[in-house]
Order: C-alpha cells, then structure tokens, then sequence
C-alpha cells in the first residue's frame, strides 16, 4: 500500500468518523446540543422615561442600579465572606448567613444597590459575588413633587409598574417596548460572525415635560411646611395653576413621601387630597353662585340686599358666621363679608333648578379627567332628593362634597372669561419621532366675558374690604375668597373641626396663577381668613416676585 | 490530467486559505463586537451616572443644603430706618 493510500485511508476514516459524530449529536441525542447553546435570545429592556418640569428641570430620571448575587459554590470562605458584606450592605449577619444556601448554585441577596456601593463591595476582594445591571428611578428634588410624579414599583410578575400621579397615569407611555436581540454565539459567548445576528432595538418611554414650575413647587412646598407648623394643621395642601388653561404649575400635599423608598411608607401617603379627597368647599363656593346669577340676569351687580336678620328655612335658621348683619348691603358686599343670609338671597333669585343647572355645568360630581391617577368623582344628591334646605345651604358652599381640583378648576372658569378648562399636568411628550404637544382642552363656556369681569371685580373687592384686607402686599390688585368649613362626622358637625381654605389669583386684571389653599383642622384658629389666606399671601408675595409681575396691575 | 489535478489542488488551497481567514477574521471581528459591547455598556452606565450627578447639582435640594452649610440659611433681620432725621435735613 503506498503512502498516498494510507494517507487517503486516514482521511477518510476521520471523516466518516466526524459525520457519525454529527449523525449522533444532531439526529439520535439532538437534545444534548439545542438551538439555545448557541442561539442566545435576549429581550433589550427599554429605558423607563424622564420626567421634566416645563423649564426642563429633571424631576424624575434612571440611575444605574445593581442586583447583588452569590454563586455559593464559588465562595471561598462563606465566614469572611457574611462578615465582609454584612458590614457593606448594613444587614444582620444571621440573615446573610440564612440566606446563602450551600447547595445553591445561584442565590439573590440584594436589589437596588447603588454605584458606590457597588465598588465598595467590589473593593473587598471577595469570590464568588456578582452584579446584575438594572435601572431605578431617581429623584433629584427628593420627595418635591411625590403626589404629582407617583412612583415605580413592582407587579406580580416582577416587572416594573408606575403607581399613582404621573408615573401610573402614562405607565404605557413611559414604560416603552422591549426590543430583542438573536445573535448566534459560540461557547465563549462571542457573536458568530456567520452566524445569525438580528437586533430589534426597543422603543424607549417617552419623556414627559409637565406644566409644573420646580419653582413655584418648591415655594409652595416650603410655605405650606411652615403653614402647617404655624397654624398646627393636621394637613395642608396647595395648587396653583394657570387660571386661563388650568395648566398646574404647582401642586403639594403635607404629610408626603419619598417616592425613593416608597415601600417604608403606608399606602394612605400615596394618595393625592388634591384629586384623591372631598370636601365642603364652605364660602369658597360663593363667588360660583354669585357668577350663576349674574349669567341668568337674576340679580344685578349693583343691585343691595336688605340683611336684617337670620333667615329661616323650613325647620332650619340660617345666619351669618358672626350673627351681625349691617341692613342694607350691595351683592359686592355679600361677598365681601361672607354673608349666608345673602347667599340664601341669591339663591332664591336664581332658582333651584338653575342652581342644579349650574352645579352640573361647573362639573360638580363628575371627574375633571386630569391627567393623573386616582382622581375620584365629587358628590351632588340626586335631584329628587333635594330639600329646600339642601338648595339654601349649597348657596354658601355646605352640603355639597368636591375634590380640590374641580373646585380650582370651576373657580378659574369664573375668572378667566367663563371657560370651564380641563386641568392637566404634561405639556409635551418627546420620543424618537420629535415632540407632541398637548394642548389644554375646553371642556364648556360657562359664563360670559362680561360676567366674569364683574366677578373678578368683586373678588378684588373682597380681597381689598374683607377680613384680610392687611395680609394683601401694597400695589397689588389681588383677588380671592375665603372659606371655613365644617367637617361631617357621623350626619351632623363637628364644631371643633374645621377645612380652612382660600382660592386667591393675581394679578387680577390678567391673572397669572391662581392658588387654593387647604388647611385640615387647623389648631390656632378654625377660621380660613387667619389661616389659609395669610398661608397664600405668604406665597402670592413670591410668586409676585419669580413672575416679575409689576404693581399697580 | 495533471493540469486538472493541478487546478484542484490550487482551488484547494485558496478555499483552505480563504476558510482559514475567514475564520480568523470571525473570532476577530467577534471579539471586536463583544468588545464594543462592553464598551457601550459601561459608557451608558457612566453616561446615566453623569447625567444623575449633573442633576443633582442642578437640583434645588442639592443647592438649599448647600446654603445651609454655608450659613446663607439664617434670616435676615435687616434694621428699618424710620426716622431719618439726618437725611431729611
């Protein structure tokens, strides 16, 4: 035999041997070697969107973030190893001890762990830990606007979720689409490069740009923290908007939390008063009915109400909040000086269906449809069970159950030309395909220009004649009205018990912002013109100053 | 005959050649790939770590605390000058 033939001989034989070899592994034992040892398939997690204020501050981003595991077989001395990183991560040796189970191949110890911790850890030299990437979200400004932008957390199936405010409202658009990556590798984990490679990239979350003002946020943040210490309120709440398209330039709640570690919190914290809880608006309301009755030409500006005394109701005897009554007074002056027998009056010139007409317009008992999650609908009787008592009392604002916002958004319709706008909170959404703005929707006029004119007038007035006429800064024309109501408890009131508020706007000739102030049980005085309207001249006087708004308008 | 077997011997040894480089050229480039990879990875983390740090300093929180280490914090009490005597005359 020549060596050609040996040769060919042993060729041959190696070949044949190779394809018995790959008849075994891929038709007779396929599963020892499947798709998935070389086909590695990878979902591409999509980056949660930001969260901007409208001068792009950032409110809420990513940060890097990082699961801690151990892979126990791998540990070298399990003793150092639970002491070392029980001191790092600030948990009880025991529990470390507990959790790293020898017979584990892979076991997670901590989520959420930050970059310098992560090297610290790293620093320690230890065998056998890893790091998993994620992302949390991250809170520039802390708990500024916790009520406003929610927070993440977890669902059922471990997944990222937004919960509350912004972040459960635009959970879809933020949270974005997973893309996927094919790639064939070999046993290294290096791409073949003649091999499959396919990447769909995924559609990150949009990035919201809200309406809010960092600024205005953190002043009011600020003055309603030094509000509930002065005034010894259980809570408080503040929200300003743009009165002509109920933009929300501001919007707190005390006591908040940290959206960072919302897991310490309870979840009666999470919830937002401002569209999440009812109230009786008390005087507030007023101005609404006065509105009404101008619209229908049941009363005029200058027409004068002969207030002689209390007014009864069927069993009921309605006063003023102090009993005194100054005979013959202008509707201006009703409002100037809070008068329920006044209001009654009003009431009866407008009529119940038309005060019933009019609740429904303002959208009493109906959601605004803010752009956040939890708002809850307010509370009117159905018309049948209506009593004249029922018609008298709403006239000043009791009897009735709003939330917060519906009664700052029917508010600024009366001040800002009649328009009944739908509060919102996201000024534009950005992706990959550029900016979408969203503009602030109408949902009804209500009254006309001239009505509003001559309420706002009114307002100023009652700013400028009222109990409060020392808290306004010299030079400014500054509407608004006070309210003091009682609380509910169990069909009747509690008379220790009080919501004091105040909805004020400025500068009242074209406002600017308009703000309502809530104080819940105030202990220095029940009265919202000692407590929530000094709380929003305190504020107003700021704003006046970040708006660079001139006296005189 | 010895003209083909030549020829086949020769496209042999390109085809050898040419398999040989492209298999080099594929752990190459895959090493390539794995690294860039790596690269983008840590740039994105860096990337997301700068832009969390660059807020933080942005941030009114960040600003207000250092006021506070400052001393910037304490309320002016500033004295009105009520009778000014000296100026009117």
């Amino acid at each position: 035999m020549s060596k050609a033939k040996f040769l060919y001989g042993i060729f041959l034989t190696s070949f044949l041997l190779v394809i018995v070899k790959l008849f075994f592994t891929q038709i007779i034992t396929p599963q020892s070697v499947t798709v998935e040892t070389y086909l590695k398939t990878k979902q591409i997690i999509p980056e949660r969107g930001s969260i901007f204020d409208r001068n792009r501050n950032p409110l809420v981003l990513n940060q890097n973030s990082y699961l801690l595991y151990v892979e126990p077989k791998k540990i070298q001395d399990k003793a150092l190893t639970v002491k070392k990183l029980s001191s790092v991560l600030e948990i009880e040796e025991a529990s470390l001890e507990a959790k790293i189970d020898d017979s584990k191949y892979w076991i997670s110890i901590k989520s959420g762990i930050e970059e310098d911790r992560k090297k610290s850890i790293e620093k320690l030299g230890l065998k056998g830990l890893g790091f998993e990437y994620a992302m949390k979200r991250y809170y520039p400004e802390a708990s500024l606007s916790a009520h406003i932008v929610g927070f993440v957390g977890k669902n059922t199936e471990n997944e990222d979720i937004g919960y509350f405010g912004i972040e459960g409202f635009y959970d879809k658009d933020l949270k974005g689409l997973p893309g996927i990556l094919e790639s064939e590798r070999d046993l290294f984990g290096k791409p073949m490069i003649i091999g499959m490679q396919e990447k769909v990239n995924p559609e990150h979350g949009r990035d919201l740009i809200l309406t809010i003002d960092k600024t205005v946020q953190e002043i009011s943040k600020r003055k309603l923290l030094q509000g509930l210490d002065s005034y010894k309120a259980k809570e408080g709440c503040v929200v300003t908007a743009n009165p002509k398209t109920m933009e929300i330039l501001a919007m707190v709640c005390l006591p908040d939390y940290d959206p960072s570690k919302y897991f310490l919190f309870d979840e009666k914290d999470f919830k937002n008063p401002i569209l999440s809880d009812l109230y009786e608006p008390g005087s507030t309301f007023k101005p609404l009915i006065v509105a009404a009755a101008l619209q229908e030409k049941k009363i005029r500006a200058d027409d004068f109400y002969d207030e002689k005394g209390s007014v009864e109701v069927g069993e009921y005897r309605i006063k003023t909040w102090n009993d005194k009554y100054e005979g013959k007074i202008t509707i201006t002056r009703i409002l100037e000086k809070s008068s329920n027998v006044g209001m009654v009056h009003i009431g009866n010139k407008l009529g119940n269906d038309l005060i019933y007409s009019y609740l429904k317009k303002y959208g009493f008992g109906e959601k605004t449809q803010i752009d956040l999650q939890g708002e809850i609908e307010g509370y009117i009787k159905p018309k049948q069970d209506w009593y004249p008592i029922d018609y008298a009392t709403v006239t000043f604002g009791q009897g009735i159950a709003v939330s917060p916002i519906r009664m700052l958004a029917a508010f600024s319709s009366i001040i800002n030309g009649g328009d009944l706008m739908r509060p919102s909170l996201v000024n534009s959404m950005v992706d990959a395909d550029g900016i979408r703005v969203l503009k602030p929707k109408l949902e009804r006029t209500i009254l006309s220009d001239m009505t509003s004119a001559i309420v706002k007038k009114m307002l100023v007035s009652t700013v400028e004649n009222g109990e409060i006429k020392w808290l306004k800064p010299k030079g400014y024309k500054i509407g608004g009205k006070t309210g003091t109501a009682q609380i509910p408890i169990k069909g009747h009131y509690d008379p220790s018990k009080t919501i004091a508020s105040f909805i004020g706007f400025a500068p009242a000739d074209d406002p600017k912002f308009i703000t309502l102030v809530i104080l819940k049980e105030p202990q220095s005085s029940p009265w919202g013109s000692e407590t929530a309207a000094p709380l929003f001249f305190d504020i107003a006087k700021e704003l006046i100053v970040y708006y660079n708004i001139a006296p005189g308008q | 005959m010895n003209k083909i077997r030549l020829t086949i011997s020769a496209l042999f040894v390109v085809l050898v050649v040419a398999n040989v480089y492209i298999f080099v050229s594929g752990i190459r480039i895959g090493d390539e790939i794995n690294y860039l990879e790596r690269e983008t990875k840590v740039l994105h983390e860096q990337n997301v770590g700068l832009n969390a740090k660059i807020s933080l300093f942005n941030s009114l929180k960040y600003a207000g605390s250092v006021a506070e280490k400052m001393n910037f914090k304490k309320k002016s009490s500033p004295i009105y000058l009520e009778n000014l005597g000296f100026a009117k005359n």
